[in-house]
């Protein structure tokens, strides 16, 4: 089952959201797909191998994502 | 550091009709200031933050700090231009572990600390930058090895 979240730039930074795809990129595939006002859709499809574990996958990830961008955001504060 | 035991006032419920996108949210009710909301990842709640109360770096330092006990996803901010308040969603590592009520109001009172530090910071700037002067501007005595005693 694909989760979908729309996300921001203006939060999540698209280097953030890069890094998170690569970082979990052995347990999900993500698509994103730019949308109007500086925003994305994410599309989370958790690999098969890992779809006992589909729930912690996805909100690793975006775990992840937010992390990334905290950094980066901070940093620029 | 004094606790506050009463939820912030700036931390209000969303507006009847809000879209949280990107959930299939089943359930939803609002307790205590925040919405509390059912979808296919289980129970979640979503706190609005007013960015004209808290600063941004309050709230992101408060986020960096808990994101290793709870998952957080930072909802996009409202209609173009609208970047006054940030909708925040909460939780739980583990299902059925901590409710999700009580991991909202520990994540509020950190965001209250957080804020707090950021005004204190603000408050003692001043201070500070003369204190690390005096502190670190002795070492240009010890530049040339000569001078050392």
């Amino acid at each position: 089952m694909a989760t979908t979240r729309l996300i921001d730039h203006a939060l999540y930074p698209r280097q953030a959201v890069s890094e998170a795809r690569t970082a979990y990129k052995d347990y999900c595939m993500v698509r994103v797909e730019p949308m109007p006002g500086n925003k994305a859709t994410l599309t989370i499809d958790v690999l098969p191998l890992h779809a006992d574990r589909e729930r912690e996958v996805i909100l690793s990830f975006l775990n992840f994502a937010l992390d990334k961008a905290l950094e980066t955001q901070l940093a620029n504060l | 550091m004094r606790r506050m035991t009463r939820m912030p006032r700036m931390l209000h419920m969303p507006q009847a009709g809000t879209e949280f996108l990107g959930s299939d949210i089943t359930d939803r009710r609002e307790s205590g200031g925040f919405a509390l909301t059912t979808d296919a990842l289980g129970d979640a709640a979503i706190l609005t933050v007013d960015l004209g109360i808290f600063d941004r770096a309050a709230v992101f330092k408060a986020a960096y700090w808990v994101t290793d006990k709870v998952y957080l996803y930072f909802l996009p901010f409202g209609g173009e231009g609208d970047m006054n308040s940030l909708k925040i969603e909460i939780r739980p590592k583990t299902l059925g572990k901590a409710s999700v009520e009580q991991l909202a109001r520990d994540f509020a009172n950190s965001l209250i600390d957080f804020q707090t530090r950021q005004i204190v910071l603000r408050e003692t700037a001043g201070s500070r930058d003369i204190l690390l002067h005096r502190a670190f501007g002795e070492g240009h005595k010890h530049l040339n090895p000569d001078t050392l005693s």
